[in-house]
C-alpha cells in the first residue's frame, strides 16, 4: 500500500521526493532497520489502528451540532443574579477587558439581560434546566452537562471549524474524519461519517468542509444524507440502467484503474476505486436505511409530530438512530439558527419546539434498545451567548451577542457519568470559575470514550505528524462513568 | 527475665555435640570390633566422657525449653525418654567399655548407642519442624510406611481465577505461607489448627478463630491487626506478617461466610479484589481487565477469512486479544449457517458479538451458545422465541443480553435467571408482559417506562 501524500499524485513508486529523501538519505539504515523489523510494512504508513488503545466504552457517537450557538443562560445555566440586576450594566470587573465582536463593541451600554425562563431542578440528579426544554429535562438522569466549555473562537466560521477540526483555520481533517480514519468501519456498506442537516433552516452558512476530510484520504469525508428522495446525490442509477449492468460497468472500470495504478501509483485511484465500490453497496443499504415506513408509531411518536417529514430536526434524530444500529461510527446533525442576535426569547421557543423533544427522544429510544451502553451523544454549539444585550432591550425582548468564554454542552451514553454536572460558571455567566474545558479537552475526551489516545492518532503531512488536538487537549476525567 | 526460656532455647544449638561426638564413639567401637583390633584407644574413653557430659547439658536445656510449652506434650516425653537413654549410654561408654574384651557387647554398645541417637534426634526434629516435615517430599510408598497418609495430589494449575477453589486455592495458601508451621496437628500453638477448614471453625484456647461475617468476632482478623508489638499480635516470634492483600482476601472470604469450598466464580468478588485473589491462587497476571484469561491474538489468517464473509472482527483494544464482532447483513437475507460455523474457529476469542437484525433463527442461537468466553451479545430484532433463548443458558459470563424485537415471552425469564453473570438485559418489544417483572438479580432495560402517550406540559 502507498504512502497517502498530500498531492495525490506523485512520480516515484508511490513514494513522494520528500519521503524518497527521507528514507533514503537521512536513513538507509533507518529503512534496513525498518525491513528488519517490519519487512512488509517499511513503506507502509497505514494508520488504521490495528486495535484501540484503550477499552472502547463507546463505539460511536451521534452529534447533535447546534450550529449558531445557543444561549446557555436561556437552557442550562442558572443565573438568577442577571434577573435581579436586570438592566444594569455589566460590570468591568466582569467582563475583565474581554473582546468583544464587532457588533456589540461599540455600544455604549452592555446592560445584563437576565433569562425570561424559569428554571427548576429535575430528576434524582437534580439537574437545572429551563422550561423552554420539557422533554429533555424528562431525560436529565441520563445526561452529563458541561457548563465550563470555553473557546478561543468568536465568529461562527472559526468556531465551528474549531469543534470540526481543532483548529479555527480550515484545512484540517473533521473529528468524523478522524474516526473513520482510526477506527475503521463495521458495515462496509454505509458510510462511516454520515452528515444530517435540518431543512430549511436559515442562519449561519454550513459548507462541505465542515465534514471534509483535509488531508487524510478522501474515502474519509463526512457523506451528506440529504432528505429528497436522493438521500445521496448521485447515487441511484439512471434511468433505464439495470444493477447487473452498472456492476459490470464498475468492474470495468476499476480494471482500467487498477492498470493506472500499476504504472503512475496514484493514492487517489484507491479511494476512487473504495467510492465506486462503496456507491454500489449504498445503492441497496441507503434506501433500506432512510427509509422509515417500518417504524413503529409509538417510536415515531415520541420524537413528536415533526418525525414524519423527512428533513426535519425529528427525523433526523431518528434517523441518526437507524444509522448508529447499522454501524456507522459517527453521526452528525446540524440544526441552525440559534444565532440569536436579537429575539432571544422567541429564537429559544422556537428552536427549543424542534430540538427539545426529539434530541430527548433519541436518548430514550437509544436506551430502551441497549444502545445508549455504547453510543456517546453529544449536544452543543460553537460557542455560548453574552449575559448582556445587544440591540435594543425592551420589556420582554432582548439579543445576546457571541461568548466564546463559557457555555454549556450535554454528553450521554457511552462511558460517560449520567446525571452529573462538571464546571462552574460565575454569577453573571461570563467568566469559568472551576473546571473549565476547552474544545480540544472536550475531543480529548470523546476520543478517550472511543479508546482513541488522542496523542497518538497522528497522520503525517508536509513534514509533520497532526493530530486532532494537535498540541493540546486533556481527557477530562471526572465525566468519566 | 526468663531465665529458663532464654537458655531453654540454646538446646536446638547443643544438641548438635552430643549426637556427633557420641556417633563418634559408637561407631569408633563398632569399627574396632569389626576389624577385631587387639587394642581399644584410650581416647575413646574420653570421646565418651565429652559425649555423656554434652549429653547431659542438652537434656536440661531441653527440659527448660519444654517449660515454655506449646508442644505437644506426649511428643515431648518421648523424645526425653530417647534423649536420655542416649546420654546414659553415653555414661555406661565411659565407665565399662574400657573393661570390655568381647568384640560383640563393645559393637553391641554402638549400635545401641546410634538407634538411640537417631531416635531422639528425629523425635526432637518432629516437634520443631512437624511430623509431616521429614516425609513431606517422600514418595507415597515410603510416606506410608513410615505411618503417613499417602501425600494428597496437588492442586491442578489454576490458570483462571474464577475456576480457583475459594478454601483450597486462595485462603488454604495464605494460612500455609504465614499460620501452620506452628497451628498444625503436631504443634498447636494455642490449641488452634489452621491446617484445615475444621480446625478453623472450631476455634482455639481464645475462642473462635473464624466467625462467619463478623470480622470483629473473627480472633484471627483481630490478632493480625495488632500492633506488632503486641504479645498477642500473629504471625509471633518475628515470623514475617501477613500483607495489606493477604489480610483483605482473607476478611473477603469470612465477609462472604467462610465457606469451605465452592469457586470464585461462584462468589463473584469485586473487581477490586479479583488481583488480591488472584496473587493469593497464585496466578498473577494471567486476567485482563475484562476479568478474562489473557489470550495470544487471534490467528490473522482466522480474522482475514471472518473479514471475508462480512465480519468486522476487531481486538478490543492492543492489551486485550478478545475481539469484539459485528455483522451487518444487506437486505433480508438472514446470517447462513456456514458463516456461524466459520466464527467457531474464534470460538475462545469472541467476547462482544453483535448479530442484530440479521435473520439469526433459534437454531442458529445454538451455535452462538458455544462461545465460552461471551461477555456482551446482541441478538436483537431477530426472529427468535423462548425456544432459542433456552440455547444461551450456557453462556456463564454473559453479562449484556439484547434480546429487543424478538419474539420472546416471558419463559425466556428462566434462562436468564439462570445466568450467573447478567447484569443487563435488554427487552423492549418483545412479548413480555412489562408487570412480569419482578426483583431481579440483573437489570431489565426497555419494559417501562412505556413511550410517553401525552406530552409532558411545558
Amino acid at each position: 500500500m502507498n504512502e497517502h501524500l498530500c498531492t495525490g499524485f506523485d512520480e516515484t513508486a508511490g513514494m513522494s521526493r520528500r519521503s524518497f529523501l527521507n528514507k533514503m538519505g537521512l536513513g538507509l539504515g533507518g529503512l534496513a532497520l525498518a525491513d528488519m523489523v517490519n519487512p512488509l510494512g517499511a513503506m507502509d504508513a497505514s494508520a488504521l489502528l490495528s486495535a484501540t488503545h484503550l477499552v472502547p466504552k463507546a463505539k460511536r457517537i451521534i452529534f447533535l451540532f447546534q450550529s449558531g450557538a445557543p444561549s446557555q443562560m436561556d437552557l442550562f445555566d442558572h443565573k438568577p443574579r442577571l434577573n435581579a440586576e436586570h438592566g444594569q450594566e455589566l460590570p468591568d470587573s466582569v467582563r475583565q477587558g474581554q473582546r468583544l465582536t464587532g457588533m456589540s463593541t461599540n455600544q455604549s451600554s452592555l446592560p445584563l439581560a437576565g433569562s425570561p425562563f424559569e428554571f427548576q431542578r429535575y430528576g434524582q440528579s437534580g439537574a437545572t434546566l429551563s422550561s423552554a426544554l420539557p422533554y429533555t429535562a424528562e431525560v436529565a438522569d441520563e445526561l452529563c452537562f458541561i457548563k465550563s466549555m470555553h473557546t478561543e473562537a468568536i465568529n461562527h466560521g472559526p468556531g465551528v471549524t474549531m469543534f470540526q477540526t481543532g483548529s479555527q483555520i480550515p484545512g484540517r481533517p473533521s473529528f468524523g474524519s478522524w474516526l473513520s480514519y482510526g477506527l475503521g468501519s463495521l458495515n462496509e456498506n454505509l458510510p462511516n461519517y454520515v452528515v444530517l442537516i435540518t431543512k430549511g433552516k436559515g442562519g449561519q452558512p454550513l459548507t462541505s468542509r465542515y465534514w471534509d476530510s483535509g488531508f487524510l484520504p478522501g474515502k474519509h469525508n463526512g457523506v451528506q444524507f440529504r432528505s429528497a428522495e436522493d438521500a445521496v446525490l448521485y447515487l441511484n442509477d439512471p434511468k433505464g440502467v439495470s444493477r447487473a449492468s452498472r456492476r459490470a460497468t464498475i468492474e470495468h472500470l476499476e480494471r482500467l484503474q487498477e492498470e493506472q495504478l500499476r504504472q503512475t501509483s496514484d493514492p487517489a485511484l484507491e479511494n476512487h476505486i473504495s467510492q465506486y465500490e462503496m456507491a454500489f453497496r449504498m445503492q441497496a443499504s441507503v434506501p433500506e436505511v432512510t427509509d422509515l415506513s417500518r417504524e413503529p408509531d409509538a417510536v415515531m411518536d415520541m420524537y413528536g409530530p415533526e418525525v414524519r417529514e423527512p428533513g426535519t430536526y425529528a427525523a433526523n434524530c431518528l434517523l441518526a438512530r437507524r444509522l448508529a444500529e447499522r454501524g456507522v461510527r459517527f453521526v452528525q446533525l446540524f440544526h441552525q439558527g440559534w444565532d440569536a442576535h436579537a429575539h432571544v426569547p422567541a429564537n429559544i421557543r422556537n428552536q427549543c419546539r424542534q430540538t427539545d423533544q426529539p434530541s430527548a427522544a433519541l436518548i430514550k429510544d437509544l436506551k430502551m434498545r441497549g444502545m445508549l451502553d455504547d453510543t456517546l451523544v453529544v449536544w452543543g454549539g460553537e460557542f455560548g451567548r453574552t449575559n448582556y444585550c445587544q440591540g435594543k432591550m425592551t420589556e420582554d425582548d432582548f439579543g445576546r451577542d457571541h461568548h466564546p468564554r463559557c457555555f454549556t454542552m450535554w454528553m450521554a451514553g457511552g462511558g460517560v457519568k449520567a446525571g452529573f454536572t462538571h464546571g462552574e460558571t460565575d454569577e453573571y455567566g461570563y467568566n469559568i470559575v472551576k473546571d473549565s474545558v476547552h474544545v480540544h479537552d472536550l475531543h480529548a475526551t470523546l476520543m478517550h470514550l472511543l479508546g482513541i489516545n488522542h496523542e497518538r492518532l497522528t497522520f503525517k503531512y508536509q513534514g509533520r505528524h497532526f493530530r486532532l488536538t494537535d498540541v493540546h487537549g486533556h481527557t477530562v476525567k471526572p465525566v468519566l462513568a | 527475665m526468663d531465665w529458663t526460656a532464654f537458655f531453654g532455647r540454646f538446646h536446638v544449638v547443643l544438641l548438635h555435640l552430643p549426637i556427633g561426638i557420641l556417633t563418634l564413639a559408637a561407631l569408633a567401637e563398632i569399627w574396632g570390633g569389626w576389624r577385631r583390633l587387639e587394642e581399644r584407644p584410650p581416647f575413646l574413653n574420653l570421646v565418651w566422657l565429652g559425649g555423656w557430659i554434652s549429653g547431659v547439658a542438652t537434656c536440661l536445656l531441653g527440659w527448660m525449653l519444654s517449660l515454655s510449652g506449646g508442644y505437644d506434650e506426649a511428643a515431648i516425653d518421648r523424645h526425653f525418654l530417647w534423649g536420655v537413654i542416649a546420654t546414659a549410654i553415653g555414661l555406661l561408654g565411659w565407665i565399662f567399655l574400657r573393661w570390655v574384651k568381647g568384640r560383640v557387647l563393645r559393637m553391641g554398645a554402638g549400635l545401641i548407642q546410634i538407634i538411640a541417637l537417631s531416635l531422639a534426634g528425629h523425635l526432637g526434629g518432629n516437634l520443631t519442624h512437624g511430623p509431616e516435615y521429614l516425609f513431606e517430599h517422600a514418595p507415597n510408598p515410603l510416606r506410608l510406611l513410615a505411618g503417613f497418609e499417602a501425600r494428597e495430589a496437588p492442586r491442578p494449575e489454576i490458570v483462571f481465577l474464577d475456576d480457583a477453589d475459594i478454601f483450597l486455592d486462595v485462603v488454604r495458601p495464605i494460612l500455609k505461607n504465614r499460620c501452620t508451621s506452628c497451628h498444625n496437628p503436631a504443634k498447636t500453638k494455642g490449641e488452634l489448627l489452621l491446617d484445615t477448614h475444621e480446625g478453623i471453625m472450631a476455634g482455639g484456647k481464645t475462642g473462635a478463630a473464624v466467625v462467619p461475617g463478623d470480622l470483629a468476632a473473627s480472633e484471627l482478623i483481630v490478632r493480625v491487626h495488632l500492633d506488632p508489638d503486641d504479645k498477642k499480635f500473629m504471625p509471633t516470634d518475628g515470623k514475617p506478617p501477613l500483607t495489606d492483600d493477604e489480610r483483605a482476601v482473607l476478611e473477603w472470604w469470612i465477609e462472604t461466610g467462610a465457606p469451605a469450598s465452592g469457586t470464585v466464580f461462584d462468589l463473584s468478588p469485586t473487581v477490586d479484589m479479583r488481583p488480591r485473589l488472584a496473587a493469593a491462587a497464585g496466578i498473577v497476571s494471567q486476567e485482563n481487565e475484562l476479568g478474562l484469561k489473557r489470550r495470544e491474538a487471534l490467528d490473522p489468517e482466522i480474522v482475514a477469512q471472518l473479514e471475508s464473509l462480512g465480519f468486522d472482527v476487531k481486538p478490543i483494544s492492543q492489551e486485550i486479544a478478545y475481539v469484539d464482532v459485528d455483522y451487518f447483513g444487506l437486505g433480508d437475507e438472514g446470517i447462513p449457517d456456514e458463516k456461524l460455523a466459520a466464527l467457531q474457529q474464534a470460538r475462545d476469542h469472541v467476547a462482544w458479538l453483535n448479530l442484530g437484525d440479521c435473520g439469526l433463527t433459534d437454531a442458529q442461537l445454538g451455535m452462538i451458545a458455544s462461545l465460552p468466553n461471551l461477555l456482551k451479545l446482541n441478538v436483537d430484532r431477530n426472529p427468535l422465541s423462548d425456544a432459542g433463548v433456552v440455547h444461551l443458558k450456557s453462556l456463564k459470563r454473559l453479562e449484556v443480553l439484547n434480546l429487543h424485537g424478538t419474539r420472546v415471552s416471558d419463559a425466556a425469564y428462566s434462562t436468564l435467571d439462570a445466568l450467573p453473570r447478567l447484569q443487563k438485559a435488554y427487552l423492549w418489544g418483545t412479548d413480555i408482559v412489562p408487570n412480569s417483572n419482578a426483583k431481579r438479580t440483573y437489570a431489565v432495560f426497555g419494559l417501562t417506562p412505556e413511550p410517553p402517550e401525552d406530552p409532558p406540559s411545558s
